[in-house]
């Protein structure tokens, strides 16, 4: 059972239990938190000195949520005469309305009693337990507690404020509630998180009253926009519409503004990557783009705004590469973390190329293309000169800032994700076997903008030629043919790392897979080592590191099996790739349709529901573009930069697959799809045109 | 601490800065307004003037340093947001475009920001 709420609201969210407190432990993340840093660390309510019961508690809106309590008689056998309310909206801070109602005959006189405090903890110090180096200080002023926090010139507090007269300390406002018989008791307030204060003229204020109950945009279009803006589903198959309205809400919810580019682009996920991370943002623009390419837009234009322009160490960067993680907290600009930003990332460059040319194709936004040309072909030399550190024709990675860079530098990147069949770590630096793909790919791309788009028919010539040079090594150096399968990498001394992963699958949405070893690939991704029922594991069971609930050894990662569903597509194999989707969006009937960031890898046959991984993201960016992907997958969608290509495969249970206004090049087209029985795998279509052949 | 901003004045000559290739803007760094400094940049050459003149973008900073070592190249211009050493108001992908093309390569100093060894 989920026993948290959480609500967001651009760069503010908050996460508290069931009754609406927050007591954030070492093991809790409540709190109140913007920019990376906590704000509130202890929120919780008394009534007459105990905590009331919750009977429901609800998340109305993404950035609202509701406590229904009550406060206890003492026995089962007395009904309760006093409900207790709590309702919370968030957005630069939050406000909080507590409603107490008498349904008894008598008047009442409680004590109402919230104990407050702030750590003001960087994000980072609440992962790994560190003590601040500032001073933290409370205070009232004006009916109003401050709880502050001051490191030289970072200042952060965070201002309370009721509508109710209450008597205030240093932790707690105390109110006495006189409650008519039949009446009700109520009281607002106003939580603020407030950054510098004394800077800029505007007075801090929470962007929502108790009144408001529809989300009022920071900038540009309000949440109807977004949502009728967007393709209509319609579907015999009622899952996937509300799987798909839940995703839409959560990327709307997602949305981070930055004040610097106008639009959004999507944070990672709730609640540790509330920031823009540069792989994140590009791969949930990717799949998004069909639906909302205005994300696309954005992310490409910020992550071009930040791309590295020094050699620094510090933060693994280097000219022309994409940004892995921004963060704003105090360990951020204190230089104590490099997220200022940090650029560990191997992935995030060619990534962003691959994005530049889908959009391009699937918008026809020319201009947008133009205008990043500079970027692209930084971006390209990154590749080539940084990228590939030791000339072998791969790029690899290793971390320069051992203190506090990540030592995997790929979409796996925990400690343990590059390991051996038997188990030991893989030596850096490693070149895992997508980002290949992703550089194959993203340069044959590139040569595609750089002969339509940029007129520069020479520079697309040689990327061609690079791709089709790097693919012919890459089957040759990462085959390992006693498996038949792709290595997840070369370690330090260009040894294949052996395990069977799903990493593979990317291999095949980037296209650098021989059509002789697709077959393969396909059949081990379908495979019980691979495929859990659901979706495809991180690691095969059968391999030393395997863990089904080990972040990425062993867990499903629905965004994960999105891509390697659009790569089964890519290679011909349309039963399969249905089979994949299907999976993870029945999956998400289990998740209230909607996708954790990930869960463990059990077989579906063994738990019969997909079982929840203790420490998932959800709502999580790229988790919310799975079904969007899988969506263009069942109907396979494509742009040929002109007109829009459909091509369905549908599974049994969804019958009928409609997708209304689908924006592009062309306008707006409808897309049709219907589950035939008789569809079949590539194998099966490859053997009855034998067959017919055969016949002839 | 004495800045080198009046000596820069002094120049009175656009100054090539090829890490600010393909960007076109003028960005105004102040304190205040008895100390506005404006840098128009014209795709890969500045040129830096003081006065109220027009600028699409503001660097408020809280101090004459902040500004010296912006536009040296010499900080971190998301560093000195977060440390409150700065903020901005305008055309807000101009400024951080300007500030941190500085850093791969100021007129206004040697180097830019010198490469970091691991960790500080």
């Amino acid at each position: 059972m989920i026993d948290t709420v959480s609500i967001l609201d651009g760069n503010t969210f908050v996460v508290s239990d069931r009754r609406g407190d927050m007591e954030a432990t070492p093991t809790e993340n409540h709190g109140l938190f913007l920019d990376d840093t906590r704000f509130l660390s202890r929120w919780t309510l008394t009534v007459n000195g105990r905590k009331p019961n919750v009977l429901s508690s609800d998340t109305l809106h993404y950035f609202r949520s509701q406590f229904y309590m009550t406060l206890s008689s003492g026995t089962i056998y007395v009904d309760s005469d006093m409900s207790v309310v709590r309702r919370r909206a968030v957005g630069d801070g939050f406000m909080e309305e507590i409603i107490l109602t008498n349904h008894g005959k008598e008047p009442q006189t409680l004590e109402v009693h919230l104990e407050v405090d702030a750590d003001f903890a960087d994000l980072f110090e609440v992962k790994d337990k560190l003590v601040k180096k500032g001073e933290l200080y409370h205070r009232v002023t004006d009916s109003r507690l401050v709880l502050g926090y001051r490191r030289d010139q970072f200042v952060r507090e965070t201002w309370i404020t009721s509508s109710q007269p209450a008597v205030m300390t240093d932790n707690a406002l105390a109110f006495k509630a006189e409650v008519p018989a039949h009446g009700i008791w109520r009281t607002t307030i106003e939580v603020v998180a407030v950054s510098d204060p004394g800077r800029g003229t505007k007075k801090p204020r929470v962007k929502y009253s108790a009144e408001d109950v529809e989300p009022r945009p920071e900038l540009g279009e309000s949440l109807q926009q977004w949502m009728t803006q967007a393709p209509r589903l319609v579907s015999s198959w009622a899952p996937l519409q509300r799987t798909y309205e839940r995703s839409l809400l959560d990327l709307a919810a997602l949305r981070f503004r930055t004040m610097i580019t106008p639009g959004a682009l999507p944070a990672a996920g709730l609640p540790w990557f509330m920031a823009i991370f540069g792989r994140d943002s590009l791969l949930t623009s990717f799949q998004a783009l069909p639906f909302t390419p205005e994300l696309a837009a954005t992310s490409l234009e910020l992550l071009a705004l930040f791309q590295g322009r020094v050699d620094d160490a510090f933060r693994d960067e280097e000219p022309g590469k994409i940004l892995h993680e921004i963060r704003l907290g105090e360990l951020t600009a204190f230089e104590e973390r490099p997220h200022s930003p940090y650029y560990g990332s191997a992935d995030a460059t060619p990534l962003f190329l691959v994005l530049l040319e889908e959009y391009e194709r699937w918008t026809g936004d020319r201009k947008l293309a133009q205008a990043l040309e500079r970027e692209a072909r930084l971006a390209v030399d990154w590749i080539d000169r940084y990228g590939d550190r030791d000339g072998d024709g791969y790029v690899e990675y290793e971390r320069r800032n051992p203190d506090t860079g990540l030592e995997n530098q790929c979409w796996k990147d925990s400690w343990d994700a590059i390991a051996f069949a038997d188990g030991t770590l893989a030596p850096t630096p490693r070149a895992t076997c997508e980002i290949q793909g992703y550089v194959y790919d993203a340069k044959r791309r590139t040569a595609r903008l750089a002969r339509e788009v940029w007129g520069d028919p020479a520079w697309a010539a040689r990327l061609e030629q690079d791709a089709e040079t790097l693919k012919q090594r890459f089957n040759r150096d990462f085959w390992i043919p006693e498996r038949n399968f792709f290595a997840l990498a070369l370690d330090g001394s260009k040894r294949k790392v052996d395990s069977l992963t799903s990493n593979i699958g990317h291999l095949l949405w980037s296209g650098i897979v021989d059509e002789d070893k697709a077959a393969h690939c396909a059949r081990h991704l379908l495979g019980d080592e691979l495929f859990s029922g659901w979706g495809v594991r991180t690691m095969g069971r059968k391999e030393g590191s395997y863990n089904p609930i080990g972040y990425h050894v062993g867990t499903v990662w629905p965004h994960d099996t999105s891509l390697i569903a659009w790569g089964l597509r890519r290679y011909g194999y349309r039963a399969e790739a249905a089979r994949m989707a299907l999976g993870i969006l029945e999956a998400a009937i289990f998740f209230q349709y909607r996708l954790p960031e990930a869960f463990a890898g059990y077989p579906r046959e063994a738990t019969q529901f997909p079982v929840e991984y203790p420490t998932a993201c959800s709502p999580q960016a790229w988790a919310s573009g799975a079904p969007l992907l899988l969506i263009r997958t069942l109907l396979g969608l494509e742009s040929d930069g002109k007109y829009l290509i459909v091509d369905p495969a549908i599974p049994l249970p969804i019958e009928r697959l409609e997708l209304l206004d689908v924006p592009g090049v062309w306008g707006h087209m409808d897309a049709f799809g219907r589950a035939r029985p008789a569809f079949s795998s590539r194998q099966a279509t490859e053997q009855q045109a034998a067959d017919a052949l055969a016949a002839v | 601490m004495e800045t080198h901003l009046e000596q820069w004045l002094e120049s009175k000559q656009a100054l090539p800065a090829p890490s600010l290739a393909g960007v076109s803007g003028t960005v105004a760094f102040e304190t205040g307004p008895d100390a506005r400094y404006l840098l128009a940049v014209h795709d890969g050459a500045v040129e830096l003037t003081a006065g109220s003149g027009d600028a699409q973008a503001v660097v408020v900073c809280d101090s004459k340093e902040e500004i010296e070592h912006l536009l040296r190249g010499e900080d971190n211009p998301v560093v000195d947001a977060l440390q409150g050493h700065l903020s901005l108001q305008g055309d807000r992908m101009l400024a951080v475009k300007v500030a941190l093309g500085l850093t791969a390569g100021s007129p206004f100093s040697g180097s830019g920001v010198a490469a970091r060894e691991a960790a500080p």
